[in-house]
């Protein structure tokens, strides 16, 4: 004698078609478990029908897009790259860029030199060295000034005379 | 021959202390010149009655050596034009030319330092700087008569 059939007896029951012959006669003569096969054989059939209506994945263009799409990455990433360090290949920027660099940095350090003399200057570090009488010259005076004045002309010389008489009447008179 | 010879020679020498006196002549000019760069100094540098009483005589003979120099100068600047032009110069004579342009050259300085050393003492710092100042104005405002009295058409 056995008793009702068992979950897994009807699991096997749905999965197999064959399936014993005594659980059939069970399943015909108690009301118990017919109620619950054909519960189970309804929602197997519901989830039979629902499975067959789920279409097959295309799995060639699935792979062909998944292709696509890390190839696209690929170039993507790469555009992005050479963007960024393209133009670093060229010719024409490298001698540039190496032309700034080598311009650059020695400039930059002679001015960061010069502006850290300033500042050591500015706060009385060293004292400042004066200009020599030959910068003097340089920066005051003019030569050959009076060089042009000695190669003046007679009338030229009567002309700058009246011109210094009229610069010394628009200022004070000092004698 | 010798008449011709005698000639040129004459003519030479003729010519010569004709240039020469003219250098050495006083300009007419150089009296207003002087006024010039004193009453410029006093404007510029602002002296007080004392200070301008002994500075006058230091800018008089400032202005005098800057005379003599450009004078000897220009001399020597003519004379090492005509030794490079000339094929029979000697390397002596133009080393000799040569030197004492750059002799004049160096006197110019020293009479730039001499005047700025004899005056220095008599100012306060702040007429010292002042003095530096006058030095560029006061050329300039010469330099630029000068051109106007060689060119007085464009000035109307």
């Amino acid at each position: 004698m056995f008793g009702h059939l068992k979950s897994e007896d009807f699991v096997n029951l749905i999965e197999s078609s064959e399936a014993p012959a005594k659980w059939r006669r069970h399943i015909d003569s108690c009301h118990r478990c017919r109620a619950t096969w054909e519960t189970l054989s309804a929602v197997h059939v519901e989830i039979t029908s629902v499975g067959e209506d789920i279409p097959e994945p295309d799995w060639a263009a699935f792979r062909s897009s998944v292709r696509d799409k890390l190839f696209a990455r690929s170039v993507q990433r790469e555009a992005s790259m050479r963007r960024w360090t393209g133009w670093l290949m060229r010719p024409s920027a490298v001698s540039t860029l190496s032309l700034m660099l080598a311009v650059g940095i020695p400039t930059g350090a002679f001015l960061w030199h010069l502006q850290k003399d300033h500042n050591t200057l500015s706060i009385g570090l060293e004292t400042p060295k004066p200009a020599s009488p030959a910068e003097l010259l340089e920066a005051g005076t003019d030569k050959t000034v009076f060089d042009d004045l000695m190669e003046l002309s007679e009338r030229e010389q009567e002309q700058l005379h009246r011109l210094l008489q009229s610069a010394q009447k628009g200022s004070s008179h000092l004698q | 021959m010798k008449k011709l010879l005698n000639a040129f020679l004459f003519l030479t020498l003729a010519s010569g202390g004709a240039v020469s006196a003219q250098r050495q002549q006083p300009l007419k000019i150089e009296a207003d010149v002087l006024d010039f760069y004193v009453a410029e100094f006093h404007s510029v540098v602002k002296t007080n009655p004392d200070q301008f009483k002994k500075v006058r005589s230091v800018i008089k003979d400032y202005i005098e050596n800057r005379f003599e120099i450009s004078a000897r100068r220009l001399e020597m600047m003519q004379q090492l034009r005509v030794l490079v032009q000339r094929p029979t110069s000697t390397d002596e004579e133009i080393l000799r030319a040569t030197s004492e342009f750059d002799k004049a050259d160096a006197d110019m300085q020293t009479n730039q330092v001499r005047f700025l050393n004899t005056v220095g003492p008599l100012l306060n710092p702040r007429q010292q700087a002042r003095v530096r100042i006058f030095q560029q104005m006061a050329d300039r405002r010469l330099l630029q008569m000068i051109n106007s009295a060689r060119n007085p058409e464009a000035q109307k």
